[in-house]
């Protein structure tokens, strides 16, 4: 099978994406851990608020908004508050996405429903998200008024967009859509994940870095291209991965997730195998068993969808980078540039 | 006269046209192709293709409607930030913006003129005023490279610290500039007029004067640069005053 | 809500959009459902489009009469009119609608040289194929997509055409790589390929002018074939790119030769439409062109890269000129919507069939309305002519039952006159052997006629208000539905309750502006060359103010009746607006309309011993024009000195000049941002009154005659759900 047509640039060492994550990381969730109260009921609250942030992850969103705030020439002073109140944002919608995916496991260890129940696990899920504001509040003596208020818009913008996306994602679970298109996927992710994961943390971040001087629109489609690859290649990995990976495997098929795989094994199949699948993946259909499941992997391996899959990623990859050039060509050579610029391609390399 | 004796017109199915490009695109008469035939992707390089030309498709999509839907939420609620809602303000920001939206686009195309050997040998404005600086370096003629840049002294005349930007693509030998008035975003603030350009005569070169009032408050102030036969615009000046 | 018997529609107004609405009610597929009948003032139908017959059977238009060979639904209902009419071509000289219409290629626009002199450009569009009005092809032929590859070919002839100007550069032709001959889309390929494609024709066509330029136009075309298979961003970079080149060489080529400039303006304005399509995302847009509405034409032009000379080019002069696009008459405030002006310009050069322009061999009453008279006459429409409406009255709101809807309960018309004898009035006579209409009205048909005559009463007149009589028909008793085809000059008018209470009619009102025409026709003693025009007959516009349009209607002679002796020998149509006054005057002022009529004359004598020379170099000597060149009908025989002996400027007392300042008589402006104020005939919130004419909202929104039939056939729409909306051409199009 040839390989993919688009030749990706390898302008950093894969090194670089590792220690930026771990480097970066590490200071934001030193700053989270700032934020997290303590008092009463801890069993009950603050134990649960601090379990997902303490428990590790790519701290993907962070670093991408302090590397380009540092890029554009803002200090890392100026943006961890922002950075922080970004994974703290992530983590609370972690815990409503796993009780609304009915997931088990998280992070290597039982997701916070499964361990606390699911009315606590929400109600920590809504505090934490609450506590995100804190440090976007805290801005305002941090980075002055004009632009923490402009942080909070385009927060506010993209909380919606996440809710939109999600709202999407589950309806078409509820309502067992099927025959969904790429371009209906494409959307979702957009709203869904791109919006919080990639687009986000970059405007926030040359915004601050340049007191809303420069033009935020060319980082929208940075941030579609790179989390478009970012979510396949994510939905690649629980396809083909083993339990190493820290969630269950083929979780999505179970879930009945509409990923670009599955939508694609759909058009492709037969109406003999159509009916069979809307059938598997109704919600009233009951717990899927194993040998569901089985088949379901198997039609999108005859159907090509994982190649069909992994190809559009490469190609999503490619615009990223197109992309990046004109958002980020203006701003002079930084590690911090071929950090952001390295993620492309580390979103095929990680495991 | 009862209404059950009078006649009434029925609705139209619709009351305007349909104008959305997007069903004129395909040559065939419309009738939106089902999902099926338009994800069409047999080899893996059509799907790459495939991927691009409808990941360009959904984005621009979403952005368009992202901005109708900020344009109608800016006329229902206030802008939030220090300035407050002031229309006035927010059109006085539509206007710089358009104006380095507009600047861009001349600089690109100013920028592909200036590399253009042909037009260089035929160009002839009058720029007695302003002699080219010697030395300046001729741009290679084939390589897209950025020119290098022109000198110019920047003479500023203020109490307070500032910070200058001048982006200009085309070596002042070519035309005569000439700044306006620079403006804050609050239309209240006065404008800085204090600022043009003028000949240093020790060094030959271009120089842009700035002289800013004590009084002058702290933000940052923005001005168009034109070729002053033509009043095209050529660049921008910006001033960052600091409190 | 069935009654037996026909559904009566009341149509008033006699205008394009009018005589369309009726024309489509009762055809024979309703079976006589509809029975239709027209009020119309004064004695003859046509509105704006109205012309009669004067001294000498001489033709006396509004204004300018010119069709364009894109008007898909006027030319098509006119076919439909002609074949329904029968006439006898052994018999009758106007008997198909090719014997009415005849194509005209040849347009020119007027520049002023600079040192006070003008330049004259003439340019001969190539016909096109088919006849407008015929059946459209399966294929669409009005996607913006097409216009986008129209234009770019056109891009490309015009370099093409310069190409042999300069000097060819060696060795540089292959540099394009995929540009090389083939009009074939490029397979897609990945961004990077299309970015490489790019950047390599950047490298070898920033080099060489001509020949890089011939390639990138090759590449444009094929760009925009695939525009909507590439990314937006990428276009515009393109185009850019493109830009910048062709700007530079615009101004290195200030000496060349005046037809290689007047190229290099058009090639910019082009690429500022593609651009701006590509910024303004207008292939996305739902709303298509009508997103950049608000934008003035010349504004938006600019604010996508267009320079200044190109904007004040001859050519967008004369699109505005042509759309008399001037705010209150006044040529120091052009104001064009540019949605619209980029819609009708695309419409205009590319969408023609047959030819751009058609004129007509008579005047426009007598090749267009006088044969749908016939034939609504036939299909038994009744006409009521000398009505003219006062007032449309609504039901009083309290009198609504709940959730019924707003209704037009009555309609109040003034009398102007009674037919004698209580039949309809005849409004045709016999021209040589053509039905027309005359220029005044036909006295002893009316009550009381002689009277009327010599209180010469101006039945067509605002100002003149007398009546002998009123009427007011009942909804239920005398009508069911109203057409309301009046100009909108009129509404504020006529429709005084309607405004009270509807906001959106207030705001139509107060948008949607109109502007004065004045109008000159000249018969001339001496043929065109003999005067010093050496081209072919033309229209031409962008001339001085006023009287900057001229038609060479020389081919009307034989349809007028001179008699055999001496008939002219050159027949020139000229209008422009009309500036009106700072104040409008007062309702009572009865002398305003002549006052405004003697100020068109001031302006012909002036126009016509200063400026026609530049047009006609013999027409004018060292003291002014030659006034002996005019052909008087009450004495074509004279002779040329009988005639010069005569005082000049008197001479031209003989000549048909008008100012058309009746508010009925006005011309429908675009303005930008007027356009989202227009009401569609569609709109149903009197539901049993529609509107119609090219002042409503009807898919092409400027004053034409096309959008005056395309709104009359949205009005029957509305009635009767008929025509379909798809079937009516260029509704639905960007």
């Amino acid at each position: 099978m040839p390989g993919p047509a688009v030749v990706v640039e390898e302008a950093c060492t894969p090194s670089l994406v590792r220690e930026t994550l771990a480097e970066y990381g590490a200071i934001t969730r030193e700053a989270m851990r700032g934020y997290l109260p303590s008092g009463a009921p801890r069993e009950h609250l603050y134990d649960l608020i601090a379990d997902y942030p303490q428990r590790g992850g790519k701290m993907m969103r962070s670093s991408l908004c302090i590397a380009t705030a540092r890029a554009f020439g803002a200090s890392l002073d100026d943006a961890i508050g922002t950075a922080a109140a970004i994974e703290l944002l992530h983590n609370a919608l972690l815990i409503h996405d796993d009780i609304e995916d009915h997931s088990e496991q998280r992070r290597g260890r039982p997701t916070l429903h499964k361990l606390h129940g699911i009315p606590l696990a929400l109600n920590a899920g809504d505090a934490l998200s609450l506590l995100s504001m804190r440090p976007l509040i805290e801005n305002i003596a941090r980075i002055g008024a004009r632009r923490a208020a402009r942080v909070l818009e385009e927060s506010e913008r993209m909380a919606w967009e996440s809710a939109e996306g999600q709202a999407m994602e589950l309806g078409w679970r509820r309502d067992n859509c099927n025959g969904l298109s790429d371009a209906d996927y494409l959307t979702m992710v957009l709203k869904k994940t791109c919006w919080l994961a990639t687009i986000h943390p970059c405007r926030v971040g040359a915004l601050i870095a340049t007191h809303d001087t420069v033009d935020l629109e060319p980082f929208i489609r940075f941030g579609f291209f790179l989390g478009v690859s970012f979510q396949i290649q994510d939905d690649l990995l629980n396809f083909v991965a083993d339990e190493r990976y820290g969630k269950e495997l083929h979780g999505d098929i179970v879930e009945g997730k509409r990923t670009l795989m599955l939508n694609h094994a759909y058009r492709q199949a037969t109406p003999a195998q159509r009916s069979r699948l809307a059938e598997i993946l109704d919600p009233a259909y009951g717990a899927r068993a194993a040998a569901d499941v089985d088949w379901v992997r198997d039609l999108m391996g005859t159907c090509g969808s994982v190649e069909y899959a992994r190809s559009i990623a490469h190609g999503m990859a490619g615009a990223a980078l197109h992309e990046f050039e004109i958002a980020f060509g203006g701003v002079p050579a930084s590690r911090d540039k071929d950090f952001i610029r390295g993620l492309v391609t580390w979103v095929f390399e990680r495991t | 006269m009862g209404t059950s004796e009078r006649l009434h017109r029925t609705d139209p199915e619709r009351t305007g046209p349909i104008r959305d490009a997007a069903t004129y695109l395909r040559d065939a008469p419309s009738g939106d192709p089902g999902p099926a035939s338009s994800d069409a992707a047999d080899t893996p390089e059509s799907a790459v293709a495939h991927g691009v030309r409808l990941g360009y498709k959904v984005i621009e999509e979403q952005i368009l409607q992202g901005q109708q839907l900020a344009q109608r939420l800016g006329k229902a609620t206030g802008k939030l930030g220090a300035t407050g809602a002031a229309e006035a303000t927010v059109l006085i920001e539509r206007v710089l913006h358009l104006y380095k939206d507009v600047g861009a686009l001349c600089m690109d195309a100013v920028e592909a003129v200036a590399r253009s050997s042909a037009v260089r040998a035929g160009l002839a404005r009058a720029s007695d005023a302003i002699k080219a600086p010697h030395g300046s370096a001729e741009p290679p003629p084939a390589a897209p490279t950025p020119i290098a840049g022109a000198r110019y002294s920047v003479e500023v005349a203020s109490r307070r610290r500032l910070q200058v930007t001048l982006d200009l693509g085309m070596r002042a030998g070519q035309y005569v500039p000439r700044v306006l008035p620079l403006h804050a975003a609050d239309a209240a603030i006065p404008a800085l007029t204090a600022v043009s350009f003028d000949l240093d005569p020790a060094l030959s070169e271009p120089r842009l004067r700035i002289d800013v009032p004590d009084t002058q408050p702290a933000g940052t102030y923005t001005g168009v640069v034109v070729d002053s036969a033509s009043n095209e615009p050529r660049g921008v000046v910006s001033v960052r005053l600091l409190p | 809500m069935h009654r037996d018997g026909p559904v009566r529609v009341a149509v008033i107004g006699g205008g394009c959009a009018s005589i369309t609405a009726a024309f489509e009610l009762t055809r024979p597929i309703h079976q006589g459902k509809y029975q239709v009948t027209v009020y119309q003032q004064g004695w003859r139908l046509g509105g704006k489009g109205a012309s009669g017959r004067g001294p000498a059977g001489r033709i006396e238009e509004h204004g300018l009469h010119v069709w364009l060979g894109f008007y898909e639904n006027a030319f098509r209902l006119l076919r439909e009119c002609y074949a329904e009419l029968g006439r006898d071509p052994a018999t009758c000289r106007m008997a198909t609608w090719r014997d009415a219409f005849f194509p005209d290629s040849h347009v020119a626009v007027a520049e002023p040289a600079g040192n006070g002199e003008w330049l004259n450009w003439t340019a001969f569009f190539p016909p096109a194929d088919g006849l407008p009005g015929d059946p459209l092809t399966a294929d669409n032929p009005f996607t913006i997509k097409s216009y986008l590859v129209h234009t770019s070919a056109l891009l490309r002839t015009l370099l093409v055409g310069l190409r042999t100007r300069h000097p060819q550069s060696d060795g540089c032709d292959t540099s394009a790589g995929a540009a090389g001959g083939g009009t074939d889309v490029p397979p897609v390929g990945t961004v990077e390929s299309f970015i490489a494609q790019v950047a390599d024709w950047l490298r070898f066509g920033a080099l060489t002018a001509a020949a890089g330029l011939i390639e990138a136009a090759a590449l444009v075309e094929l760009v925009v074939r695939a525009l909507p298979l590439y990314p937006q961003n990428l276009a515009l970079q393109w185009l850019n790119a493109i830009a910048g080149i062709v700007r530079g060489q615009l101004e290195s080529v200030m000496c060349a030769d005046e037809d290689t400039r007047c190229k290099w303006e058009i090639i910019d304005l082009v690429l500022a439409i593609l651009v701006g399509a590509v910024r303004f995302r207008l292939l996305l847009d739902p709303r298509g062109l009508d997103a950049i509405n608000q934008y003035e034409c010349r504004e938006w032009l600019r604010m996508n890269g267009a320079s200044e000379r190109s904007l004040n080019s001859a050519f967008v002069r004369s699109l505005y000129d042509l759309a008399l696009a001037y705010e209150g008459g006044d040529p120091q405030r052009p104001g064009l919507a540019a949605g619209q002006a980029v819609r009708g310009s695309l419409r205009m050069f590319f969408t023609y069939r047959g030819a751009l322009f058609w004129k007509m061999r008579a005047g426009m009453g007598d090749v267009v309305f006088a044969p749908f008279y016939e034939v609504l006459k036939k299909r038994g429409v009744r006409f009521e002519f000398f009505h003219r409406l006062e007032n449309v009255q609504l039901a009083p709101a309290d009198t609504l039952a709940p959730g019924e809807r707003p209704y037009v309960q009555a309609l109040e018309f003034d009398v102007q006159a009674r037919i004698e004898g209580g039949g309809e009035y005849q409004p045709l006579f016999d021209v040589n052997g053509l039905p027309c209409w005359p220029a005044a009205p036909n006295h002893a048909q009316l009550v009381d006629g002689a009277r009327l005559q010599q209180e010469g009463r101006q039945f067509e007149s605002h100002w003149d208000r007398r009546r002998v009589d009123t009427t007011t028909l009942q909804v239920g008793r005398d009508f069911d539905f109203v057409v309301l085809g009046v100009s909108i000059g009129v509404i504020p008018q006529v429709c005084r309750e309607i405004l009270a209470r509807d906001a959106r009619w207030r705001a139509m009102v107060a948008n949607v502006k109109t502007v004065a025409t004045q109008a000159l026709q000249l018969w001339l003693r001496e043929d065109m060359r003999q005067l010093g025009w050496n081209a072919p007959a033309v229209t031409l516009s962008g001339f001085v103010k006023p009287f900057d349009s001229w038609s060479d209607m020389t081919h009307l002679i034989p349809e007028e009746d001179w008699g055999d002796d001496a008939p002219p020998k050159a027949v020139a149509y000229f209008c422009s607006v009309l500036p009106d006054p700072p104040a409008p005057p007062p309702d009572g002022d009865a002398a305003y309309p002549a006052a405004r009529r003697d100020e068109v004359y001031a302006n012909a004598v002036h126009f016509l011993n200063h400026h026609i020379r530049d047009l006609w170099p013999r027409a004018a000597g060292a003291d002014g024009f030659r006034w002996e060149l005019l052909a008087d009908p009450a004495a074509p025989r004279s002779t040329q000195a009988d005639a010069a002996s005569t005082d000049g400027a008197y001479a031209l007392q003989s000549q048909y000049w008008a100012a058309n300042v009746n508010p009925s008589d006005r011309y429908v402006l675009a303005l930008p941002g007027s356009l989202q104020y227009r009401i569609s005939p569609l709109d149903n919130t009197y539901d049993n009154l529609t509107i119609a004419g090219d002042w409503t909202d009807c898919g092409f929104n400027e004053g034409c005659v096309e959008a005056a039939v395309m709104s009359g056939r949205l009005a029957a729409h509305a009635l009767a759900r008929w025509p379909r909306l798809e079937d009516i051409i260029g509704y639905d199009h960007p």
